[in-house]
């Protein structure tokens, strides 16, 4: 039982401090992914994984197997209404309608498209950058192909006037491809949130939603510091239902309609 | 009535008095006085002037008598005519003397009456004497004045003298007559005035002593005792009219605010209470209460309201407290089940996983089984023949097995013989052994022998009864081999029957096994979707336990802040 359960306690810590994963989140989906393998392979892969960077492609395929790709369309529909009502014009108004938006932890870019809409929507230009951890996920997040399967899939809370941002892919049937015009304005990166952002960015909307939950309490420290070092005063920043920062308090709510909008004040007022 | 009046009032009263006494006091004196005046100006004008005129009469008298003997003593007619007309001027004079005498004083007729007379005599006898002594009768003059007008005259100034006595002994009896009635009735107004002053006075002391003083000592009472901080007393002064009353409305505020100023003192020391079990329940502790019994007032209501509060927030709290004690029970358990549903919705993913490749190996299966089935069909035929051979050789079986079950009858009988035989010669080996015991010594020996022998018959019986127990088992075999061969050949028969219905049911099964194909390719592709919702089901999940987790971590961590507040 020991020498089964070291390589999983190390694959853990390592996991932890490159991507701040959380172990009492997704360590059983670590630990199915090494139960798959036999002893002698988990403590081959695990020395491996302590000497190669984080590029490697074990390590991708660890992280992938390891990462919870769970987003839809327009999900948070009461958060995202007071987005399109409150936060967006007063945006456009201040940044003169070109508005930075951060989508962070974009997984297969439902969320980061959504985003897109909701700028159309409200007539702003603003460009939307969506970073994931996961290579598969942003590749799939860039093609921008959805199917409408059966369960729970990517349209399960699609209201009507989201369709519009949609075109039906040519040959295959009750597959959907998000509009040229939208996806020119979205651009996908891989990123680990436990690392500065690679373009010197200044966000003006800030989406972390449901990605939080997935951090450990310690590296949080690291992120809630990333997110900070990517806003300036004025900026918004979106949570999940469940979230919270608890490290920096440089984020105050910002309305009273939604308790998870907050923003950066800007000094002497709004 | 009396005491709506003020002070003042009351003692206007008694002054007014005074004053009005000294008033008539004075106006009475002086009206004496000025009466008392007057009878002394009647007096000088009348007895005093007549007492006067009587003097002046007198002198005029004797004024006359010394003319009259400078005359008669002159010799020179010059001289004595010159003296003569002086003396008739002179008594010329005392003519209208005389007469106003008279008018002033009625009472001395007789003196005047004599006065009368001696003027008369001199009046008359100055013309006489006057011819003698123009005539140079000297001596006769002197003769005839001394015989007609000397003797008239010493009477007359006589009774002048006396008229004048008596007219100033009446003047001084009537000044002393006056002064004394005046003295008496200033000395009766005196008098009266004190005791009207002293009445007065005693009337104003007893409205100072009834009126001021007393109720002054009944307020200084309560004023003392009010400063003594007791304030239980009535005050009726307070709705008199006068100074004291106002005084008592004074007092009455002083009072209020003596017990103003204690309820502040009191209030002070409430409201520290008041504060001690603020600051604790600003310190989180809620079990704290402002103890009501000992207070009154508005600060009695504050503390209710601060009890009332902490006991609504106490209340509210241990509410929220089960409430969050519960969801944090709710939360945890949902998420362990989440968890659990997680993990079960990744083995069911596995396990769809499972039963789609098993679905591609059935697919397989099927295909075989119908290559089989055709297989089958063809073999079929070749088992009807088969089991033609087996029908003949069912029943060479049952042949065989009933000689065996009469081979089994003749060994029984045989084996009867045999424990026959076995029984025997165990009574022989115990008749040897009673034998080989007689013969002693010598037949130690065969006592070995007859006890072998008859262990030998005791396993020969054994043995016998062994076979028997086999045969029987045997006989009973072959009787069961005997039905279970008519089964047998009754079997084939049917099997006969039966293969030729086989052979035709696996040629439908051939058919049916390319439809089940067709349907298995259709329920692999249901399956890859199946795969996929629970695919989808199983991230969905896994993002709930995560939430959940987070929900959980809240939920204990308002629980933590709430446990700080001490509530019971």
């Amino acid at each position: 039982m020991v020498e089964w359960q070291e390589p999983l306690r190390l694959a853990a810590r390592l996991t932890e401090a490159k991507f701040g994963l959380s172990q009492q989140v997704l360590g059983d989906r670590l630990a199915s992914f090494l139960a798959a393998l036999s002893p002698l392979d988990q403590m081959h892969l695990v020395n491996h994984l302590t000497h190669v960077p984080e590029t490697d492609p074990k390590w991708q395929q660890l992280v992938e197997a390891m990462l919870v790709h769970e987003t839809f369309f327009y999900r948070h529909m009461d958060q995202l209404d007071v987005v399109s009502r409150e936060v967006l014009p007063l945006l456009r108004q201040r940044t003169g309608g070109a508005i930075q938006v951060w989508c962070a932890g974009c997984s297969t870019g439902e969320e980061a498209y959504t985003l897109a809409f909701l700028l159309r929507d409200a007539a702003c230009r603003g460009r939307v950058l969506a970073t994931d951890l996961s290579a598969i996920s942003v590749a799939e997040a860039e093609a921008g192909l959805y199917r409408l399967r059966p369960g729970l899939n990517s349209f399960r809370t699609m209201p009507a006037h989201g369709w519009q941002h949609f075109d039906p892919h040519p040959s295959e049937p009750n597959c959907w491809s998000v509009a040229t015009g939208v996806r020119q304005s979205v651009g996908f990166a891989v990123h680990n949130l436990m690392t500065p952002l690679m373009l010197p960015m200044k966000a003006d909307l800030i989406s972390c939603r449901n990605t939080l939950i997935y951090f450990s309490e310690d590296s949080l420290r690291q992120v809630e510091a990333m997110l900070v070092a990517a806003s300036r005063p004025g900026t918004v920043l979106l949570l999940g239902p469940a979230e919270r920062l608890r490290y920096t308090d440089v984020f105050v709510p910002m309305t009273d309609s939604h308790p998870q909008i907050l923003h950066w004040p800007l000094p002497g007022g709004r | 009535m009396f005491k709506a009046l003020k002070i003042r009032e009351k003692l206007l009263l008694p002054i007014v008095l005074l004053v009005a006494v000294a008033i008539g006091s004075t106006y009475v004196l002086v009206d004496e006085l000025v009466q008392t005046n007057a009878v002394f100006e009647s007096l000088i004008k009348t007895k005093l002037k007549a007492r006067f005129i009587s003097k002046d009469i007198t002198s005029q008298l004797s004024e006359a008598g010394r003319l009259a003997n400078l005359l008669l003593l002159q010799r020179e007619p010059a001289d004595f005519n010159g003296t003569a007309e002086h003396l008739e001027q002179t008594l010329a004079k005392i003519g209208p003397r005389r007469d106003e005498l008279r008018s002033l004083a009625p009472n001395s007729d007789a003196a005047i009456n004599t006065a009368t007379l001696a003027l008369d005599a001199m009046s008359r006898s100055v013309k006489p004497a006057l011819e003698l002594k123009t005539a140079r009768d000297h001596d006769g003059a002197v003769t005839y004045w001394g015989q007609n007008a000397r003797s008239a005259l010493l009477p007359a100034l006589a009774a002048m003298n006396d008229t004048a006595e008596q007219l100033a002994t009446a003047a001084n009896d009537a000044v002393a007559a006056q002064v004394a009635s005046t003295n008496d009735k200033i000395r009766s107004l005196v008098i009266t005035m004190a005791v009207l002053i002293t009445l007065i006075a005693a009337a104003a002391l007893l409205i100072v002593l009834k009126g001021v003083v007393k109720p002054l000592n009944q307020l200084t009472g309560k004023i003392t005792q009010l400063s003594s901080g007791d304030g239980n007393f009535e005050l009726p002064e307070a709705e008199r009219g006068d100074e004291l009353g106002a005084m008592g409305k004074a007092l009455l505020v002083f009072r209020s605010n003596a017990e103003k100023i204690k309820a502040a003192m009191s209030a002070e020391a409430v409201t520290v209470e008041i504060g001690e079990v603020i600051t604790q329940a600003a310190q989180n502790d809620l079990t704290v209460r402002v103890n009501l019994a000992d207070k009154t007032g508005f600060l009695r209501n504050i503390g209710a309201a601060i009890n009332q509060l902490l006991e609504r927030s106490n209340a509210t709290l241990g509410d929220i407290n089960r409430k969050t004690r519960q969801v944090a029970d709710a939360v945890s358990e949902a998420s362990a089940a989440v968890g659990q549903v997680s993990g079960g919705v990744r083995a069911q993913n596995t396990a769809v996983g499972q039963v789609s490749q098993a679905l591609a190996e059935s697919a397989t299966a099927i295909r075989m089984v119908s290559t089989s089935a055709n297989t089958a069909n063809e073999k079929g035929v070749v088992a009807a023949k088969l089991v033609e051979r087996g029908q003949l050789c069912a029943e060479d079986l049952l042949q065989i097995v009933e000689k065996i079950a009469q081979n089994s009858r003749k060994i029984s009988q045989i084996t009867q013989v045999i424990a026959g035989i076995a029984n025997r010669t165990h009574i022989l080996s115990l008749n040897a052994a009673i034998e080989a015991a007689r013969a002693g010594e010598h037949g130690k020996g065969f006592v070995v022998v007859s006890q072998e022998v008859g262990k030998l018959a005791e396993s020969a019986a054994q043995n016998a009864q062994q076979i028997t127990d086999i045969v029987e088992q045997a006989a009973a075999d072959a009787a069961a081999g005997r039905t279970a061969s008519i089964e047998v050949k009754q079997t084939m028969d049917s099997i006969a029957g039966e293969v030729s219905q086989t052979s035709q049911m696996i040629r439908s099964i051939a058919v049916s096994m390319e439809e089940q194909q067709a349907m298995v390719t259709q329920i692999e592709t249901n399956v890859v979707d199946i795969r996929g919702i629970a695919s989808g089901n199983a991230v969905a999940a896994e993002e709930i336990t995560a939430t959940m987790i987070q929900l959980s971590q809240l939920a204990t961590e308002q629980r933590q802040q709430l446990d700080t507040f001490k509530t019971n």
